[in-house]
């Protein structure tokens, strides 16, 4: 929701999806480009929701983009590149968790920032106490969220995909994922 | 959506009502206002509704402007490199596709068509003759249908890691199977395709038979020959099959497209499941075929590539302690060489020292 306005920034107006993968296909950098700007933000942050650890969703981003460039002829067509994109991610992600455990933990320099998403009538309630106790109530419950509730809940909220493409990113039914995000927000009404 | 029994959860995943919320339009203000004339009783769940979406706390992760900057600059800078180095480089023509399709379908056919047509028959007869004939076909399908059961019977040769193995199908086949691998088969095949299922690593010398396809099976890649020599290898997130003689088809089969590649002797298949895309290249026979010769051989190989074949060969788990200051591009050969010869060497070259506790290596980068 926050993000969209970037993606506007970058693209042409009127160019669908489907045009800017092909001009990347036929190896077009400043398509490149485009498709990395407008969508590097969504990746970190669903990236992050599955597994909190910065520089494993990073070094995942940047992999996944030298990939996509060293096999871009070869690549199928795509409707819509932000869930080709965060699709891919996960499995990245998923399969860099191996990798991840030969590593023994190692210190990293936070290099985010975090900042709530504000929802437009947000901006007058915020001022209120109240509000920002509840809020602060509710964020120690979101910690308790599963992982795959959380990744749900990014991608329904945040990323503003569909059921279907939740279902099909996670690789399980439409049912599941209602049942996921279901449960998330029964948590939260309990305590608002 | 039945509304009647909505809750504020229900609401609250509805697009919807979240899109009213956030941002109301004329449409939308009439829509809720009518829903709620129609279900007056919800007007708690709605308020509860726009309630919890007004606390949602969870948090957007951000890259900083400069981070997103840099890695930019490091994705490009490699793709630009990447681009210099492809320009004096053969490129492949990538689509075999209509004649891999024909024969796609031809196989399907065949595989269906005795059924789909004992079927229809089947139909008729019932219809014009009656229940006796009809009971006696019914049984006939039933046979065939205990035939084909009986051909789900499978067997499974695992091999741990530090060890290797010949298998000896009936077809005459025969496969070499690596370390940490494991190979399904059906006890018996049938007429007309001859299916495994494999993970980890394998070669295969398929025995030919030009009626039945011999068909290898591995995850989202199907490779499909009729009297080749191949070796396939699913280790390190990644399908690699690499054709030595004859010929063989790979295809894709995740997604809507099936994409297929047809290869000659010398040339392989990538497949990278991240990104779902099948790539074509050329390999080297020594380095794809050493572990069939009791040689490890790296060629410009990474870390992980590095870590996973040693853990593989010598049955251990590997361990590192702090980050390669070096990039690892590595290329060595070892012929029967205990690991900490081998890693003696390696450590040379890669700077690093190493613990080997029983099964357990350490390894700390200086």
């Amino acid at each position: 929701m926050s993000d969209s306005n970037l993606e506007i920034n970058f693209r042409k107006s009127g160019e669908t999806d489907n045009e800017l993968w092909n001009k990347f296909k036929s190896g077009d950098i400043k398509s490149y480009e485009v498709i990395y700007r407008s969508n590097v933000q969504h990746m970190f942050n669903y990236g992050m929701s599955i597994v909190h650890n910065e520089g494993l969703v990073k070094d995942c981003i940047q992999e996944l983009f030298l990939e996509l460039w060293k096999s871009r002829r070869n690549l199928s067509s795509t409707g819509s590149i932000k869930y080709y994109l965060l699709k891919a991610l996960r499995w990245k992600i998923n399969h860099s968790k191996v990798r991840d455990k030969r590593m023994v933990a190692m210190d990293q320099e936070p290099q985010i920032f975090r900042k709530h998403i504000s929802f437009p009538f947000e901006d007058e309630l915020i001022r209120s106490q109240h509000v920002a106790s509840r809020k602060l109530k509710v964020e120690h419950a979101l910690d308790k969220l599963t992982s795959r509730q959380k990744e749900v809940i990014t991608l329904i909220f945040y990323e503003g995909l569909t059921y279907e493409e939740v279902a099909s990113i996670m690789s399980i039914s439409i049912g599941s994922v209602y049942t996921l995000a279901w449960k998330a927000i029964t948590q939260i009404k309990r305590l608002v | 959506m039945n509304y009647a029994s909505y809750t504020a959860e229900d609401l609250v995943l509805n697009p919807e009502f979240r899109a009213w919320v956030i941002n109301p339009t004329m449409n939308s203000n009439e829509f809720w206002e009518n829903w709620l004339r129609q279900y007056p009783e919800k007007i708690q769940e709605v308020k509860k509704a726009k309630k919890i979406l007004k606390s949602f706390p969870l948090e957007y992760n951000h890259l900083k402007d400069e981070v997103v900057d840099d890695l930019w600059k490091t994705i490009e800078s490699a793709a630009r490199k990447d681009q210099s180095k492809e320009a004096g480089n053969h490129t492949y023509l990538l689509n075999s596709e209509t004649i891999i399709s024909r024969f796609e379908n031809q196989r399907y056919n065949r595989k269906i068509s005795f059924r789909t047509k004992s079927r229809k028959i089947a139909a008729g007869i019932i219809l014009v003759i009656g229940a006796t004939l009809g009971y006696t076909i019914l049984s006939l399908q039933n046979q065939e249908e205990r035939i084909s059961k009986k051909e789900v019977v499978m067997t499974t040769k695992e091999n741990p890691r530090g060890q290797k193995s010949t298998i000896y199908l009936h077809d005459g086949s025969k496969i070499t199977l690596n370390a940490n691998s494991k190979l399904t088969f059906p006890e018996q095949f049938s007429h007309s395709a001859r299916v495994v299922h494999l993970e980890g690593e394998a070669f295969f010398e398929v025995a030919e038979d030009s009626n039945s396809p011999f068909q290898v099976n591995t995850g989202n890649v199907t490779t499909t020959a009729l009297g080749t020599s191949f070796n396939i290898n699913t280790k390190n997130n990644r399908i690699h099959v690499a054709l030595v003689t004859g010929k063989v088809y790979v295809s894709n089969i995740a997604g809507m497209q099936e994409s297929n590649l047809l290869l000659n002797p010398g040339e392989d298949a990538f497949y990278n499941e991240a990104i779902n895309v099948l790539v074509k290249g050329q390999f080297d026979n020594k380095e794809v075929l050493a572990w069939k010769n009791k040689i490890i051989v790296f060629k410009r190989a990474g870390e992980d590539y590095v870590m996973g074949v040693l853990e593989d060969w010598y049955d251990v788990d590997i361990t590192t302690t702090n980050k390669s200051s070096l990039t690892w591009d590595y290329s060595g050969e070892f012929k029967k060489m205990t690991l900490h010869d081998v890693l003696v060497s390696m450590g040379f070259t890669m700077k690093f020292d190493f613990e080997i506790n029983d099964q357990q290596v350490t390894i700390t980068y200086h």
